[in-house]
């Protein structure tokens, strides 16, 4: 079980001191009682040793009234002796003063039990025996005044004790705080609440350690935002740019960069497309396929470039003729296609001949010497029974086409 | 007549008198001053040291001897040995002849008249020699030692007395022994 360093720190110092305070008080418990037995074995073999040549001495003298006296006045001068009997040779109490029922005498309290016999101190003649017995009523005093110091100490230790968990609580309010502070701290948010303190203890120079850090992160964050946002931007404003240049690209790879028509990859991707929806709707669809008539003979006369500007000029007249929804498409050189959906045969024809004679009509001028061109055109419609591929359609105009050019050149011929 | 009856008239009244007189001391504390004596002068330091015996004098006038001799007899009751490996040795000596008591220890004096005993006292002063007297009222003239009579018995003591003749008394004497103060009275 994991307990946090306050817990640990506050047990330990509580039990640390308990166990001091009762390890000083046992000691000091046992030296009381060890100076106690030592003063009181003192003291009374003192007042033994003291009291027994006086006795000694009166009995001697034949003043044997003379010893009751003196024992009473040692009696009421000790408090503690509980028992005094002074008995001569011949068995007579001389005096007895018992102040209670005698106490059961113990090893432990030998010292409060004294025997001794009253001798001449000239005629070494015993003369009586003394017996003394004294009680511990000073070490039960001792014992119970030392309780009461006990008692003051451990309260006033309680009282401290209470006071030390008092102040932890109170530091460890200020790390709590700086924890939970971190926990919510939220760097976009700017929401660290503590302030810089002035105070110089550990705990304050480490919160303004961390207070400090964290406007370091709050304005590196304010950094990296600005910066990601730049970023952002110019991503965004390059993904524009590359899809434009997609666009572009996309564009040139599909158009015939000299007539700005469809290509023929293009022709081929878009055109199956269209046979299938024409299948699939059972609506028909015609294609138109022409070629310039003697076109090489006009390049090899009027060079390569009067040559692009014939093929430039054909293209123009197809755009111009066809309807937004036909395709056409520079298919070779001098070949161009038009696809026509929804258009059957005799709608095919019909437009052939629109863009042939327009074609035909059509003027080109080089070095003030009028030009014209003509076209031989084949026309094919989709047969939905048999077609798998547009390649059959473009077979068949090609078949067309070429009958037209074998036919005399610049007419148009039509499949059945 | 006179003359018939004088010398009988005169036996009987010394007969009395001095039957009287001897009548006068208690023999039980007769008995505790012959225990208390030897002691004395065991527990005392004084110009006459004791060499082999211990010797005391015995003063009284001539109708006491026989109180003396009680003395003498209750002493050898008490200490039939001597005490201390010392025998104890008795002068007995009549108030006018007081000058022999000069090598004792310890002058005894019984009663006596007052001129007989200021001479004894001084003597005893001028030689240095520790008194007892029977009887207590004696201290005020400057006996040493008697003893006092009240509740319990106990030595009687003129310490200033003792102090002047250069005498030193045993503490645990002095402790069981009443002091007389001749000018605060007894203490």
């Amino acid at each position: 079980m994991t307990r946090s360093i306050e817990f640990k720190m506050i047990v330990s110092i509580v039990l640390f001191t308990l166990f001091t305070f009762g390890l000083e008080r046992y000691q000091m418990s046992l030296s009381i009682k060890k100076q106690f037995i030592d003063f009181k074995k003192s003291k009374n073999e003192l007042l033994i040793n003291t009291i027994t040549p006086v006795l000694g001495l009166n009995f001697s003298l034949g003043l044997d009234s003379a010893n009751k006296e003196y024992l009473e006045e040692i009696q009421a001068q000790n408090k503690d002796l509980e028992f005094v009997s002074l008995v001569d040779t011949n068995n007579n109490t001389i005096y007895i003063h018992n102040t209670k029922e005698l106490p059961k005498l113990e090893d432990k309290y030998e010292y409060n039990y004294w025997v001794k016999d009253i001798v001449d101190e000239y005629t070494k003649e015993k003369l009586a025996t003394l017996e003394l017995r004294f009680s511990n009523l000073e070490l039960e005093n001792m014992r119970k005044s030392n309780l009461e110091i006990t008692t003051n100490i451990a309260l006033i230790t309680i009282v401290l004790l209470v006071f030390f968990i008092i102040f932890t609580k109170l530091i460890f309010k200020s790390l709590n705080e700086l924890r939970d502070s971190v926990l919510k701290y939220d760097p976009k948010k700017n929401n660290f609440p503590l302030d810089l303190s002035n105070n110089k203890d550990e705990v304050t120079l480490m919160r303004n350690a961390i207070i400090s850090m964290v406007n370091k992160i709050t304005a590196y964050t304010e950094i990296l935002d600005n910066t990601n946002s730049l970023l952002e931007e110019k991503v965004k404003q390059r993904t524009l740019e590359l899809e434009k240049s997609n666009l572009e690209l996309k564009k040139l790879a599909s158009v015939d960069p000299l007539t700005k028509l469809y290509n023929r990859r293009h022709f081929t991707n878009s055109s199956e497309h269209i046979l299938e929806i024409s299948k699939r709707n059972k609506t028909p669809l015609s294609m138109i396929m022409m070629d310039i008539d003697n076109f090489k003979y006009v390049n090899d006369t009027y060079g390569h470039q009067f040559g692009d500007k014939v093929i430039v000029s054909v293209a123009s007249t197809l755009m111009e003729t066809i309807r937004k929804s036909d395709v056409v498409c520079r298919f070779g050189g001098e070949e161009f296609i038009v696809l026509l959906p929804q258009t059957d045969l005799d709608g095919a024809y019909a437009i052939a001949e629109k863009i042939r004679k327009k074609i035909e009509k059509t003027e080109l001028t080089l070095n003030e010497k009028v030009i014209s061109i003509t076209v031989s055109v084949g026309v094919a419609e989709l047969n939905i029974l048999e077609d798998n591929s547009i390649e059959n359609i473009i077979n068949r105009a090609d078949s067309h086409m070429y009958t037209a050019k074998q036919s005399g050149k610049n007419r148009t011929c039509i499949s059945a | 007549m006179f003359q018939i009856i004088h010398p009988y008239i005169i036996i009987v009244i010394v007969f009395c008198y001095s039957t009287l007189n001897a009548a006068t001391y208690d023999m039980d504390l007769l008995n505790t001053y012959s225990k208390l004596t030897p002691r004395f002068i065991l527990m005392s330091t004084q110009k006459n040291k004791i060499d082999q015996d211990i010797n005391i004098c015995l003063s009284f006038d001539e109708e006491d001897e026989r109180v003396a001799d009680e003395f003498i007899n209750y002493t050898a009751l008490n200490y039939p040995d001597g005490i201390k490996n010392y025998k104890i040795k008795f002068s007995k000596i009549k108030y006018k002849n007081i000058s022999l008591c000069s090598d004792t220890q310890l002058i005894f004096l019984f009663r006596t008249n007052s001129k007989a005993l200021k001479k004894a006292i001084s003597f005893s002063q001028d030689k240095k020699i520790m008194t007892i007297a029977y009887d207590n009222q004696l201290l005020v003239e400057g006996v040493d030692i008697s003893l006092f009579l009240g509740r319990d018995t106990k030595p009687y003591i003129n310490l200033k007395s003792v102090l002047d003749k250069g005498i030193r008394l045993d503490n645990l004497l002095l402790r069981i022994s009443k002091i007389y103060n001749n000018k605060e009275g007894s203490r």
